[in-house]
């Protein structure tokens, strides 16, 4: 897994490619929660997410949290994650974009 | 070396040995033959010689006058007065008569008698080539009574009158009792026998006496001696076989110098090869040692896995090669195979062969890819590689849990492979240089899955450049053919192509190693893993290695890897207190794929655990459960039971016809 971030006037992009799961999950959250200081919108592109476990879910679910009044978007995602999306309720509370 | 020097003056020594028996053999012989006939020989010499002294004297017809005179004249051999001489000087005293000298004056009788003693003794010396020595009287000084002229000869030598001799000398003042046959023949007349042997006073020779007397009306008036010194043939027969035996010895202690000489000249020739060769061997045998020692011995160690068999084996050649081949673990779940052949023979290549190993050892531990392994061995290699050697290196790495293969080919042979229920067919595919050659040039792997029952045979040059005595190859054709009509196990196809490259090299030695490495997956539908991270990859890997031999395609295989993952992560993170162990199996049964589960830890019913609220508004959310949650969402079905203090989950997903 590959995380690439840009942050831009109070907005963070992360590009996240490669697998999402027990062993990748952690650091994507290592990564990403340091860099939410002043950040209102947080972007996550997953155009090179493949695979995603229930570990990675539950970042989301932390950075949606962590987010709190700031809007956070999963942008490109792939139909095979789109599906677990689905299937875990996520597409019920996150703002998706396909 | 010594020996042989030793050996040659050990036959010197029974040459010389057996010479001089050999010519103590014939002298004996000789001696024996020669000295029966001696006595005959010399008797009948000396009787012969006497016939002819008494012919000359018996021609004189005065002669019994002559002695008789001679016998009163005190110096009958006196010469006489010239006038005498010229009186007398065409006269024959041989044919003298008794007549006419008893006409003579008393002092004319004298003359005549001087006279004829010297005619005598010059027609004895003419006829006799200066055998007659001398005539002399017998007995006492009265004649009439006992007188006799003794005729002294000396035969069968070369060396003339010797009248100054010993024994003439002690002839003339004889002993009667010396002389017993001369003193008996004068007596009676009777000559047999006629000889006698006598040692003269002061002389350290014996002699032989031969008589024969003259008789006259009176009885014997002459005795003729013949005397010869005893056993003279014999010595100088025995000097001269001396001297010949000697001769020969010297020649014979000649040659043995000479052939002493060159043996140890050439033995010390010989001695500075052998050293060179023995040095030559030595390095040899530390050569083949280290190379023998690189192998890992005892492949045994493998037999007691199911998984997969392997069997490998080095038969070097007399001139040792630089081949070795390798097989190990690298961790729990990836064997690594290797087999390789340096280009050089000798310490050097043994050395650099066993650095080669080495470093393949090392890289691989620090990562699994054969690939980058090859790529930093080459490296440093290729580094301070003064002897300017290579090695061709074929590197596998077989991930035993899944069946995936990764193989580098750097400059080796080409692997054959047979995949299960197929046929034997090498793999061709584009290869990576040799090791040691260029330092920075990046090596490639091939990737490619194993299924259960697929075997891969991969050896070195020594093999199909075997050659029979018309100079043709064995040959990667033989080859395949020796591995079908092979049997099932690596071994026994290992001992097929052995056997039938020796058949077909027939009598030609074997000039390069042979070394030969044969690997078999067989796979397993269980394995058994400590419950961590670690062997997270293991496990997934598994399950979809074998979702995809069942027919399970993308879409299936990403919904068993999640389940795969949310299982065996609610092992690692809430069965055990500290670590155990699960062991996972994959089997389809009836239509559906299944994955299942055992682990030995606190009870947990996933069916039992509480169902995230998907619906709930998410802050208030627990992230708890939504793995379980998935796997009963994406699985067809999911089966749950305790046996024997174990937690059984089977994960089931249908497999959908084609």
């Amino acid at each position: 897994m590959t995380i690439n971030t840009e942050k831009k006037d109070g907005t963070l992009i992360a590009a996240i490619e490669g697998d999402l799961d027990r062993t990748t999950s952690p650091e994507l959250e290592s990564r990403i929660t340091p860099m939410l200081d002043s950040v209102t919108e947080l972007v996550f592109d997953l155009a090179g997410l493949k695979y995603i476990s229930s570990a990675g879910l539950r970042v989301f679910v932390k950075m949606q949290k962590l987010i709190g009044g700031g809007k956070m978007t999963l942008r490109h995602v792939a139909p095979a994650v789109m599906e677990i999306f689905r299937l875990s309720g996520f597409t019920n509370f996150l703002n998706i974009e396909e | 070396m010594e020996k042989s020097k030793r050996q040659l003056v050990r036959a010197a020594v029974i040459t010389f040995i057996l010479f001089l028996a050999a010519s103590a053999i014939i002298a004996g012989s000789a001696w024996f033959v020669y000295y029966g006939e001696y006595n005959e020989r010399v008797i009948e010499n000396g009787n012969a010689l006497n016939q002819n002294v008494k012919a000359i004297v018996e021609d004189y017809k005065i002669l019994p006058w002559l002695i008789s005179v001679w016998y009163s004249d005190d110096d009958f051999t006196a010469e006489p007065s010239d006038e005498i001489k010229e009186k007398f000087r065409y006269t024959d005293f041989s044919s003298l008569t008794q007549e006419y000298v008893e006409s003579l004056s008393p002092e004319e009788q004298t003359a005549v008698a001087r006279l004829a003693y010297f005619e005598m003794v010059d027609d004895l010396r003419k006829e006799l080539g200066y055998k007659a020595l001398r005539i002399m009287y017998y007995g006492s000084d009265d004649m009439e009574d006992e007188g006799c002229l003794v005729i002294c000869c000396q035969y069968g030598s070369d060396v003339g009158l010797q009248e100054d001799s010993a024994w003439f000398e002690t002839f003339v003042d004889y002993d009667e009792s010396e002389h017993p046959v001369m003193t008996r023949i004068h007596d009676s007349g009777e000559d047999d026998p006629n000889y006698e042997f006598f040692m003269p006073k002061g002389s350290d020779k014996t002699y032989m006496y031969i008589y024969t007397p003259i008789i006259s009306d009176t009885g014997v008036i002459a005795i003729v001696a013949s005397c010869r010194e005893w056993g003279e043939d014999v010595r100088s027969i025995l000097i001269s076989a001396a001297k010949i035996i000697a001769i020969a010895l010297v020649l014979l202690l000649i040659i043995f110098s000479v052939v002493y000489f060159m043996i140890s000249r050439h033995i010390t020739e010989r001695t500075g090869l052998a050293i060179e060769r023995e040095r030559q061997h030595s390095e040899m045998e530390i050569a083949s040692k280290i190379q023998l020692s690189c192998m890992p011995s005892d492949l045994s160690a493998f037999d007691s896995r199911r998984d997969m068999s392997v069997y490998a084996l080095i038969r070097p050649a007399k001139e040792v090669g630089g081949d070795f081949y390798d097989c190990f673990f690298i961790d729990d779940d990836h064997l690594a195979l290797c087999i390789a052949d340096v280009s050089d023979k000798g310490v050097a290549a043994a050395m650099f062969m066993m650095m080669a190993k080495v470093l393949i050892k090392n890289e691989l531990s620090r990562d699994r890819s054969p690939a980058l392994a090859l790529t930093n061995v080459n490296r440093q290699l290729s580094e301070n590689n003064d002897a300017q050697m290579f090695v061709t290196v074929w590197l596998m790495v077989a991930e035993l849990s899944t069946g995936k293969c990764r193989e580098v080919n750097a400059g080796h042979e080409d692997p054959a492979m047979r995949l299960s229920g197929g046929e034997w067919e090498l793999i061709r595919y584009p290869h990576d240089l040799a090791c040691g050659i260029l330092p920075d040039i990046a090596y490639h792997e091939r990737e490619f899955d194993m299924r259960p029952g697929d075997t891969v045979f991969v050896c070195t040059d020594g093999i199909p450049d075997a050659e029979n005595t018309d100079k043709e190859r064995f040959g990667t054709d033989r080859l395949i053919t020796s591995l079908s009509q092979a049997g099932d196990k690596p071994k026994d196809m290992i001992m097929r192509v052995l056997s039938d490259a020796d058949a077909f090299a027939g009598e030609m030695d074997q000039f390069d190693d042979m070394t030969m490495l044969c690997f078999t997956y067989e796979g397993t539908d269980t394995i058994e893993v400590t419950a961590d991270d670690e062997h997270l990859p293991m496990v997934i890997g598994f399950a979809d290695s074998k979702a995809r031999i069942a027919g399970a395609d993308d879409k299936l295989c990403g919904d068993i890897r999640l389940c795969t993952e949310e299982v065996f992560g609610n092992i690692i993170d809430h069965a055990y207190d500290d670590t155990g162990t699960a062991a996972v199996s994959a089997f389809t049964q009836d239509g559906y794929f299944c994955v299942r589960f055992a682990d030995s830890g606190r009870p947990f019913d996933p069916a039992e655990a509480d169902a995230p609220d998907t619906d709930t508004e998410l802050s208030a959310r627990k992230v708890g459960g939504l793995g379980v949650y998935l796997v009963q969402q994406l699985a067809s079905d999911v089966r749950y039971s305790r046996e024997d203090d174990m937690n059984i989950l089977t994960v089931m997903f249908e497999i959908k016809e084609k």
